[in-house]
């Protein structure tokens, strides 16, 4: 190598290294502050200049957030809501994946099924936030997890069918086939095989469906009160009239996080492919 | 063990027919071979038959009774699929054991048959493979052994073999016939190979388009074509055609520089009538020249595959093949004459192409 492009290539290296540290901070600077935040006493939280390390501190807004205010019930709620939903949308909408990446459809009308229901998440949810406002009313089921499990299902659902359509398309039809000869059911051949396969993509959609329910706060906000409010709408509440509980609001948002940073590395994990490598020709 | 029967039987996808009008009697313990060109429907057939595919008009009656609404699970085949179709999450072993694990049999009697089939096809020292650490003649053998260690009814093997070197796909062949004659199920096996067909079959079919040519066995196939398509695939290198007119002394075939005739007997009849005139290369004699019955031709190129000799020659616009078993030191250019076995021609309508068997 001669020295021009070495030193060429030193200055991309220098130039790509500078840019990753400057996106790792970007990303970690908040949630480190959300940390020191959670266990400062109220004296140190809004000095200036900041205190960057606190030299003392305390649980005491843990304490008030999850032992006075009853965050842990708001903390269960968002965790079952998502999973239900998650569950919901991710068994429903695997079988309309796997229907629609299998089955013939008269007058070649599965790219146009399979185009409008993707095209149902183009539209804002929150345009549909009032109407379904009334609506959930009118049934008597505001302020109920039935009604924020049912919306998180419906909202994931055809996020849920277009992921599984392109999974189940990548999984050779002759697998399926080779087990109904070998003696299963379709159905069978579709929960033993084709599901199977399908796993890693299928569990990194039900966490990507996971954390979009776990975070979501629109809905929760205008169609909760008292007794089934999640964490995102609690966390909101302590923003009060007359002051802002920073150290209440950053230990519950440091509890929230734990779930959606857990979920997003085992996603990363399965993510990769690979597994149905070797099963055709070629 | 079962006896296969299609009645009528007609697929159609969209404007495609990929079979077309099929009457076939696929006999109990019968080796049937279906052979034909890319394209022609076999794989369709072993599919319908199987039960994957619906078939589009007619029936497939297994052991006489109709199965077009039956699950291929309870059809009692077994298939190996022509893109091996092994599941990628199991072992070699679980592979081959799986349709054993499905019926629910006792794991240690599956463990045993498991192994005993894996020795027979050579794969005993992969059990604990994947199916992506294997080759592809490996993989081949793998689902060969899924398909062997039950007993079904029928088997239907879809080009088993064609992904093995020619001495393992000679040897796997031998242990196929070998297992089919011991077992003595019926076996519907698609092949491109007509070595591999000719030595496993009792019966030959042979398609073109979806459409059934003729059915026989492998001597009759080779020895008295029903037509033109099928003088042409089955042999090689593959039969020569000449152009011809049924003439006073025999058949004219047009040459040059003067007119050829062979001696045939023939209708006066049928005097004037066009012709189709076949030969096969290992049917044609080279000789010294200057006979009368011989045809002069100009070497084009030679061949040597070893055991046998190419002699590519034309006349005129007509091209001919010629096999010898002995070698032949001929140069590009050179004359030479060659004449016909006589009774070894075939011929066929030019407007139908079916054989004129007698006149
Ligand atoms: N699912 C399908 N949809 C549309 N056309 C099909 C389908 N399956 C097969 N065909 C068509 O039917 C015809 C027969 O196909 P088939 O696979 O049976 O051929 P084959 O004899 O097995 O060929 P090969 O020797 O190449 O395997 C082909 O023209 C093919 O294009
Ligand atoms: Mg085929």
């Amino acid at each position: 190598m001669n020295p021009k492009t070495s030193g060429r290539s030193f200055i991309w290296r220098a130039a790509s290294l500078a840019l990753l540290a400057a996106a790792i901070l970007a990303v970690c600077f908040p949630l480190y502050w959300l940390l020191i935040t959670s266990v400062k006493f109220r004296a140190d939280q809004m000095t200036f200049p900041p205190v960057w390390i606190p030299a003392r501190w305390t649980l005491g807004s843990f304490h008030e957030a999850f032992v006075v205010k009853g965050f842990g019930a708001y903390f269960v709620n968002s965790l079952v809501y998502a999973g239900c939903s998650t569950f919901l949308s991710v068994a429903l909408g695997s079988l309309a994946g796997y229907s629609l990446a299998r089955f013939k459809f008269p007058g070649q009308l599965e790219p146009k099924i399979s185009f409008w229901i993707l095209s149902t998440r183009m539209f804002p949810p929150v345009v549909s936030l009032i109407p379904l406002y009334f609506l959930i009313r009118k049934i008597n089921l505001l302020d109920t997890p039935a009604a924020l499990i049912a919306l998180y299902a419906v909202f994931n659902l055809p996020f849920v069918v277009w992921m599984t359509r392109s999974f189940f398309k990548e999984i050779p039809v002759d697998l399926e086939e080779a087990a109904m000869v070998d003696g299963l059911t379709r159905f069978q051949a579709f929960g033993r095989v084709t599901l199977r396969l399908a796993a890693p993509g299928l569990a990194a959609t039900a966490i990507l469906c996971f954390i979009a329910s776990f975070n979501e706060f629109i809905f929760a906000l205008t169609l909760t009160t008292l007794k089934a409010v999640t964490l995102p709408v609690g966390i909101a509440g302590f923003v009060t009239q007359y002051k802002v509980m920073w150290g209440e609001m950053a230990a519950a948002g440091l509890v929230a996080a734990v779930p959606v940073v857990v979920f997003s590395l085992l996603a990363g994990r399965h993510m990769v492919k690979g597994l149905t490598m070797g099963a055709v020709k070629g | 063990m079962a006896s296969i029967s299609y009645r009528n039987i007609t697929k159609r996808f969209g404007s495609v027919t990929a079979v077309n009008n099929l009457d076939l009697e696929v006999r109990e313990g019968e080796f049937l071979v279906l052979l034909g060109p890319s394209g022609c429907g076999k794989t369709t057939l072993l599919r319908m038959t199987a039960g994957l595919e619906e078939v589009s008009a007619g029936a497939i009656l297994m052991n006489g009774r109709a199965v077009n609404e039956i699950a291929p699970k309870d059809r009692d085949i077994a298939m190996v699929f022509q893109s091996y179709a092994l599941y990628p999450h199991l072992t070699v072993a679980e592979n081959i054991g799986y349709p054993l694990k499905i019926r629910g049999v006792d794991r240690s009697a599956a463990a045993a048959k498991t192994m005993a089939v894996a020795k027979m096809l050579k794969i005993e020292q992969l059990l604990n493979r994947l199916p992506r650490e294997l080759s592809g003649g490996q993989r081949q053998r793998v689902a060969l052994g899924r398909a062997m260690i039950r007993e079904p009814g029928a088997f239907l093997m879809d080009e088993p073999l064609s992904n093995l070197d020619a001495k393992l796909r000679v040897e796997t062949r031998a242990e196929i016939k070998k297992l089919q004659r011991d077992l003595g199920k019926t076996t519907l096996y698609v092949t491109h190979d007509q070595a591999e067909a000719m030595s496993l079959a009792t019966r030959v079919a042979i398609f073109d388009h979806g459409v059934l040519q003729q059915a026989a066995s492998p001597q009759e196939i080779f020895e008295e074509p029903a037509n033109q398509f099928v003088a042409s695939f089955v042999g090689t290198p593959s039969m020569n055609f000449m152009a011809a007119t049924v003439v006073a002394e025999g058949i004219e075939i047009k040459a040059q520089p003067k007119r050829y005739v062979i001696g045939l007997k023939r209708p006066a009849s049928e005097h004037g009538r066009p012709v189709v005139a076949g030969i096969r290369p290992q049917h044609i004699r080279i000789g010294s020249g200057g006979a009368a019955s011989a045809l002069p031709v100009k070497v084009f190129i030679t061949e040597s595959l070893g055991t046998e000799f190419h002699i590519f020659v034309e006349n005129g616009d007509s091209k001919i093949v010629i096999a010898s078993a002995s070698p032949v030191d001929l140069a590009t250019g050179e004359m030479i004459s060659i004449d016909f076995e006589v009774d070894k021609i075939k011929l066929f309508d030019p407007a139908t192409g079916l054989r004129i068997r007698k006149w």
